[in-house]
């Protein structure tokens, strides 16, 4: 066998152009694909290619930096020579990203996700220029985690910028980002960053382990990547933090967690994550503590009202009926006078349309949105009660319910209270306030079950670990000492990946 | 348990499995103890402070066989009064609510709930008392607040009740519950390493102690002594959730204290008892525990077995057989006198 | 798969599950907020008030078919179990005995030897609280209770509630709840109490006031407002009914039992507003079986009295105090509260029974120790 045979057998560049081009060729689909483009010049006595995908690169990189500056080159350089890839990218290219690459399907990666490859005749090693250029979402203010004050600049689909955003909320050069990728076919970037003295090594080892483990031919973004890594699939509550904002990623790398970043997804993944990140906000940090103390009573009494209180008006007036004061009785019982419906399919029907209507919003095209808020409040609100089907009261405590619902920050987090809450309510209904208890329980049961990485969910408050006095209510910043509770030795109940 | 892991077990957690359980048994199932309630406490902790002391010493230094021995007692009397909290449990959700079901088929979503706890682990039922404990206390200072306006001090008089033979008979009967769950702490989450992590025993026992005078007096000002009918279980819950002068809808934070604490009582017996059999018997994976613990717990409660056995056992011979369990571990300590290695 | 078993464990427990079946709606039960009990000749007769769901806002908004926002149930048997039987089947649906606001016992009834029984049987009956204020009326029950109304236009349940709260706040029934009836039946302390209620206008009506130091108001006409009256107490010793205080003795009663603050006296003419400035105190001190019982008073007039009114009144209202207790003593009851203080001195409910503090509480000494005081100025 030739050394080019050799060479195109073991997955390496001969040095031959014309080889190394057709391989790229065939490796890309240059026959049929209209975007994969192959731009051949010459530099003294060596022929070179570029290889691009038209519309993932910028046609004015390669312009300026590529072709220009061999151009420029050649007009110094009075007698023509041949040049290698080494020499190439240290005196000629005019570009900051540039790295040698002997790999075809390494070059094939690079040139699908925007970079160039430059194939050089006589060297075995093409060099992979930045010269991404395709179109991305500018950074623009959050969409699902609003604050009153504070940053208002959210993630964004391209992995780049957002890593370039977490660095500069958090300008340290302990700030390590390690990038990765998931995805057997169809390879996701992922970036993976930690603060090096800080987290604890087990955490970084474990989510590297995790995500090395995946074994899937693609990866979907951030969602898909959580459900591939957290501990228990099956749980009701997510065990890892999504956020979009990047002043709480931040954040959370400073007490000690890991992130995971992936491109085309305007969220990052924070692990370690406890019940209690899910339910603050970056509000709570932003305003004094009296204000972020209050929000976070609130949004406390959202939460238990959101799980509880429709299975609490269940069983109060179904099997408890002289824990409420009979004024407020009659006028439920008022209420529910001419209502033909069960109240446990009175309750059903309304938690129905509620998440039906929610569905539809986020759903509905914007044009016919405004539709929506009529059709809701018509077919909640004045019909529904005008024609008996459901009671008045029973809009007050699902509106109260929604409303507790959307307190919480984390959209993973909400969903599953609304599970937790249909659990309540049937439990509730067949056997009052016992049933509740007995559900809020195994609710709590649940909860402290769970392992994030393998660190308790509930922690620091279970198991007990000396913290920031910054969980259920938020104490002045003065006061808060306790910092990276991830990142100090046997913060864990366990340790690591081995519960 | 891994060998050398930090136990997260702190005194709190073991007052809030004594708690629900010797303040349902001394409120509601021990009739000749009234106004003496929260003396008996304080003898039963007397008591069980040297023997659940013993059981710590058996524990670091027992040779496995003895330490299979005394696993499987506890774990054997730890079913038993299971099926009994079961039973009281039942019973009041049935006064408060259910009045024509049999108080069997209340039982079922507590072994439901006993099972969910079994296989979560004795470490998640730990953490749930851990929280827990925040939630019930602002929940007794809501109680307490809607209460206090009816309370009356003048009920705690006569101070020994019903006499002093009462007050023995349901301070050893105390002290054996106090020890059986301790024990059951003790066994579990020993750290035969270190000393560090150590479930604090003494202090979770003292702190019960406290928080059970401290509710029984509240309880005693409720409701006058009263003798006769008045006895009988259901008008001692009835007297117990319903003082008759506060509004009813103060029973709320009551039956919710109640019940959440009675259900942790129960989940936590069981699950211990789950523990220390898979602890005896290495091979049986978690599943297997749970259904091996809360099956006879079950058996015990629906066909009523439990209350012939423990009519059978007087208080003083369930306080005695848990400390000749203990003695007996410890002599087979002298027998081997190299001590134990952790298992 | 771990999961899958634990689902279907779950799944398996919830369909074992029995509490739908007890399950109700608030709409379809009959919620009684009065309970009257009458001796008849059958036996016993049970009256209930039961609002009616959709027009209880407003009495004056009664509709043109005249229909009365309260209905009145009865319902008679041998005995109380069969006459309650009875009533669930008069009621037509299920009878929600939990909202009771009142328990009304007719005066013959509760002087009975059959009222003690009955006590045990009401206290006893499935989901009816204690909480009920008691009621003792002259006359029949029934009538007393099928009169009922809303003064305000309020709803009976909260009119009921606040009425008492006023009654009470003033000195003129004992705060009494039906729990304190059967708590006392049973237990060795003091002797329960009613409340006593009549009819305006009724055959009897309250008592002719004897002159006392003490200020109550007298009966009022029905017009203009309910006619149903409540003044005074009935005190009860082993569950029978044996003693009547008006308004007036039911205040000094309060006064000593620490549970009125303020009040009105008057001396030759001349009215002044008293009121305590700390609880009353009483002591009980046991001398080798003679009982000394004492009551402290503290109080401050909110107007200057003359020294010459201070003295007369102190003495006028001690003369007032010692009679109340004199009266009960020959009675030998005791709604006062001084058996729990003497019961402080026995280590054992055994021990204080054989005391038999009914009979020492009649031959006990008492003083009566009151402070009058200006208002400082």
């Amino acid at each position: 066998m030739t050394i080019e045979g050799e060479a195109a057998h073991s997955g390496t560049l001969t040095g031959v152009l014309s080889e190394d081009v057709a391989q790229m060729r065939r490796r890309l689909y240059g026959d049929i694909n209209a975007d994969a483009h192959f731009r051949s010049f010459r530099i003294g006595a060596t022929q070179l290619c570029i290889c691009y995908m038209e519309g993932m690169a910028d046609d004015n990189k390669i312009g300026a930096f590529i072709l220009h500056a061999c151009g420029m080159e050649e007009d110094r350089d009075a007698s023509p020579r041949r040049w290698t890839s080494g020499e190439l990218m240290e005196r000629v290219l005019e570009i900051a990203q540039c790295e040698a690459e002997a790999r075809p399907e390494s070059l094939v990666r690079s040139v699908v996700s925007g970079m160039s490859a430059v194939l050089v005749d006589g060297s075995r090693e093409a060099l992979v220029v930045e010269t991404r250029g395709y179109p991305a979402r500018q950074v623009n203010r959050t969409t699902n985690e609003s604050v009153v004050i504070g940053s208002q600049e959210g993630f964004v689909e391209s992995l780049r910028t957002n890593v370039t955003l977490i660095r500069r909320y958090l300008p340290s050069s302990r700030l390590i980002s390690e990038p990765m990728s998931a995805g057997s076919e169809f390879p996701c970037s992922l970036c993976l960053m930690y603060l090096e003295g800080t987290t604890d090594p087990g955490i970084v080892a474990a989510l590297r382990d995790r995500i090395r483990r995946i074994d899937a031919p693609s990866v979907d973004g951030i969602g898909e990547l959580q459900q591939y890594i957290e501990d228990r699939p099956f749980a009701i509550l997510p065990q890892m933090l999504q956020t979009e904002r990047p002043d709480r990623a931040a954040s959370c790398l400073r007490e000690g967690q890991a992130i995971v970043l992936a491109e085309n997804s305007p969220y990052a993944l924070v692990a370690p994550a406890t019940v209690f990140h899910q339910l603050h906000a970056s509000d709570d940090s932003f305003a004094r503590w009296q204000y972020g103390t209050f929000l976070r009573v609130i949004r406390l009494c959202g939460v238990l009202l959101s799980v509880f209180l429709p299975g609490l008006y269940i069983a109060l007036t179904s099997h408890h009926m002289h824990l409420i004061p009979m004024s407020l009785l009659t006028s439920i019982a008022e209420a529910r006078a001419n209502v033909p419906f069960p109240i446990l399919v009175e309750i059903l029907i309304m938690e129905f349309s509620f998440s039906l209507i929610n569905e539809a919003g986020t759903r509905i095209p914007q044009q016919i949105g405004s539709a929506l808020g009529i059709v809701g409040a018509l077919i909640l609100g004045q019909a529904a009660v005008a024609a008996s089907i459901i009671s008045p009261i029973l809009i007050i405590i699902v509106a109260l319910t929604g409303l507790g619902n959307y307190a919480v920050p984390d959209y993973g987090f909400s969903v599953g209270l609304i599970l937790y809450r249909l659990f309540v309510i049937l439990c509730g209904a067949l056997l009052g306030l016992f049933g509740i208890c007995i559900a809020g329980y195994c609710i709590l049961l649940s909860v402290c079950g769970e392992r994030s990485l393998g660190f308790p969910y509930a922690l620091p408050l279970a198991p007990s670990r000396p913290h920031n006095p910054d969980i259920l209510l938020r104490p002045p910043v003065w006061a808060q000492v306790h910092r990276a509770l991830y990142g100090r030795r046997g913060a864990s109940g366990e340790g690591g990946e081995n519960p | 348990m891994r060998r050398g892991q930090r136990a997260e077990v702190s005194s709190l957690s073991v007052a809030m499995a004594i708690v629900p359980r010797v303040f349902c048994g001394l409120m509601v199932d021990t009739p000749d103890v009234h106004n003496g309630a929260y003396l008996s406490v304080l003898l039963g902790t007397l008591l069980a402070l040297p023997a659940v002391h013993g059981l710590q010493f058996v524990a670091e230094r027992a040779n496995p066989r003895g330490m299979r021995g005394l696993r499987l007692l506890l774990a054997a009397w730890l079913s038993l009064d299971a099926a009994a909290l079961i039973d009281c449990t039942a019973a009041s959700a049935g006064y408060v609510a259910f009045a024509h079901v049999a108080t069997r088929l209340l039982a079922l979503p507590l072994l439901a709930a006993a099972l969910r706890a079994s296989v979560s682990g004795e470490r998640t039922v730990v953490y749930t008392a851990t929280l827990l404990v925040r939630a019930s206390m602002l929940l007794l200072v809501l109680l307490i607040v809607q209460q206090l306006p009816y309370l009356r001090a003048s009920w705690l008089a006569p101070v020994l009740g019903f006499g002093t033979r009462g007050i023995l008979r349901a301070g050893v009967w105390t002290a054996a519950r106090m020890t059986g769950i301790a024990g059951a702490f003790a066994l579990l989450f020993q750290d035969c390493q270190t000393s560090d992590g150590k479930p604090r025993l003494i202090q979770g026992m003292c702190l019960a102690s406290a928080v059970l005078v401290f509710l029984i007096v509240l309880r005693l000002m409720m409701a006058p002594s009263m003798g006769g009918d008045a006895m009988r279980r259901l008008n001692r819950l009835d007297a117990l959730l319903t003082n008759g002068r506060a509004p009813l809808y103060s029973q709320l934070p009551m039956i919710t204290v109640w019940f959440v604490g009675t259900l942790h009582a129960i989940c936590f017996e069981c699950c211990a008892t789950g523990a220390m059999l898979r602890q005896s018997l290495p091979a049986l994976k978690r599943w297997g525990s749970a259904i091996l613990s809360v099956g006879p717990v079950a058996l015990l409660t629906l066909t009523g077995l439990w209350k012939q056995a423990l009519d059978a056992l007087p208080a003083g011979l369930e306080y005695g057989f848990l400390l000749g369990g203990i003695c007996l571990s410890a002599a087979a300590i002298h027998l081997q006198p190299g001590g134990r290695t952790c298992e | 798969m771990r999961v899958i078993r634990l689902i279907l464990m779950l799944l398996a427990a919830s369909l074992l599950l029995c509490g739908c079946e007890n399950a109700g709606e608030a709409e379809n039960h009959a919620y009684a907020l009065v309970l009257g009990v009458d001796r008849t000749e059958e036996g016993i007769e049970l009256t209930i008030r039961i609002p009616r769901i959709g027009q209880t806002q407003d009495q004056s908004e009664r509709g043109s078919a005249g229909s009365e926002p309260y209905m009145t149930l009865s319902a008679s048997g041998s005995d109380y179990a069969q006459a309650m039987e009875q009533l669930q089947w008069t009621a037509a649906r299920e009878l929600n005995l939990s909202q009771l606001k009142l328990i009304v016992v007719s005066e013959s009834l509760a002087s009975d030897d059959a009222f003690p029984p009955l006590i045990r049987a009401i206290a006893e009956t499935r989901h009816l609280y204690t909480t009920a204020g008691f009621i003792v009326c002259e006359g029949a029950a029934r009538p007393f209770v099928e009169g009922l109304e809303t003064i305000l236009g309020t709803r009976l349940s909260s009119e009921i509630n606040a009425m008492f709260r006023h009654y009470a706040a003033h000195g003129v029934i004992p705060k009494s709840t039906f729990a304190d009836l059967y708590d006392s039946t049973l237990s060795p302390y003091s002797d329960p109490t009613g409340i006593l209620g009549f009819i305006s206008g009724g055959t009897r009506g309250p008592e002719k006031l004897q002159p006392k130091s003490v200020i109550v108001p007298r009966a009022v006409s029905s017009e203009g407002g309910a006619d149903r009256r409540y003044l005074g107490t009935a005190v009860f010793r082993e569950g029978r009914l044996v003693c009547r205080l008006d308004a007036a003795d039911t205040l000094l009663m309060n006064l000593i039992s620490g549970r009125v603050d303020a009040f009105t006296c008057a001396v030759e003419g001349r009215m002044y507003s008293l009121s305590s400035a700390s609880r009353a105190r009483q002591s009980v001190k046991i001398d080798g079986g003679r009982v000394r019982m004492e009551v402290k008073l503290r109080l401050t007039s909110e107007a200057h009295i003359p020294p010459e009114d201070l003295d007369a009144l102190r003495s006028a209202l001690a003369e007032d105090l010692r009679r109340v207790i004199a009266q009960c003593q020959g009675l030998r009851v005791e709604p006062f509260g001084f058996a729990s203080h003497a019961a402080m001195r026995f280590p054992t409910l055994e021990a204080w029974e054989a005391f038999d503090w009914r009979s020492r509480f009649s031959t006990a000494e008492v003083r009566v120790d009151i402070s009058l005081s200006n208002p400082v100025a």
